[in-house]
């Protein structure tokens, strides 16, 4: 299932207020910021795994992807771009 | 398809674009000999004598301008901006006009050409109909030349702000005028 990381009534960013274990129901409740790479768009996430997987090659990924280095570059640019906005945040 | 027409910087890998592109000046050089043509700046043909050295020379001279131009101004919007992509637009967006330079030649049309020369006021129905045939591809060949220049720029170096489309615009008004240099 996605996980929802946008208020879906003012569309601000979610935190998280519960967790449990689903071994023993043990519950911790309270109110914990979404680490950045979960902030991201699912395919923003999805982006960066496929990165990882290709071994950091943008080249690897623009020829996978169909598109030119260029194309791949500007991708990665933008999201590096958005990675840094959310830390600041 | 059509995204793929525009903005091939965006879609086909370097070499490919390369061996087009440079293909692209060996044709406009050897043709230019042949038919009496040059390229002097980015997207301006002119007539030239059937010289080896004029032609080839002004060619490359008219390509290496517009290159590094658009390079220097790439590297000031982007550090990571590449050689080979910059060179790839420059090359390809002139591919279109290497087209139109060999079209001119077609014999139907070379013949209406002459004759406005000759007679500009006393034009027959033929003349008048290659002459239409001419605007109906000259317009939309340099519509494409501006369009493959801007979209191959904008990937290369991710141009996205106003003021550097600016610049962008401004050094293509400059390359156009390297003719007079």
């Amino acid at each position: 299932m996605k996980l929802p990381i946008v208020c879906p009534s003012c569309e601000n960013i979610l935190k998280v207020s519960q967790m449990k274990c689903s071994y023993c129901d043990t519950s911790i409740s309270g109110s914990f910021d979404l680490p950045v790479l979960l902030r991201l768009t699912q395919e923003e996430q999805e982006f960066i795994l496929n990165f990882f997987l290709s071994s950091g090659s943008i080249k690897e990924m623009a020829r996978q992807a169909d598109i030119s280095y260029p194309t791949m570059r500007n991708k990665m640019d933008d999201l590096i771009e958005k990675v840094k906005t959310l830390q600041t945040v | 398809m059509m995204k793929k027409l525009f903005n091939p910087v965006a879609h086909f890998d370097e070499k490919v674009l390369l061996g087009a592109g440079l293909a692209s000046v060996i044709i406009a050089i050897v043709f230019g000999y042949l038919f009496g043509f040059k390229l002097d700046a980015l997207f301006h043909i002119t007539y030239a004598k059937k010289d080896w050295s004029e032609v080839g020379i002004t060619t490359l001279r008219s390509y290496g301008v517009a290159v590094a131009a658009f390079f220097l101004l790439g590297l000031l919007i982007n550090k990571r901006a590449r050689f080979i992509d910059i060179l790839n637009t420059v090359l390809i967006a002139n591919v279109p006009l290497v087209a139109l330079s060999l079209l001119q030649k077609l014999p139907f049309i070379s013949n209406a050409l002459d004759a406005v020369l000759r007679n500009p006021k006393g034009l027959d129905p033929l003349t008048i109909s290659a002459l239409m045939l001419i605007s109906l591809i000259v317009f939309p060949l340099t519509v494409l030349c501006f369009v493959l220049l801007y979209n191959g720029f904008r990937t290369s170096v991710n141009m996205k702000e106003w003021y550097h489309i600016t610049f962008f615009i401004m050094v293509a008004i400059f390359v156009n005028f390297t003719q007079f240099i």
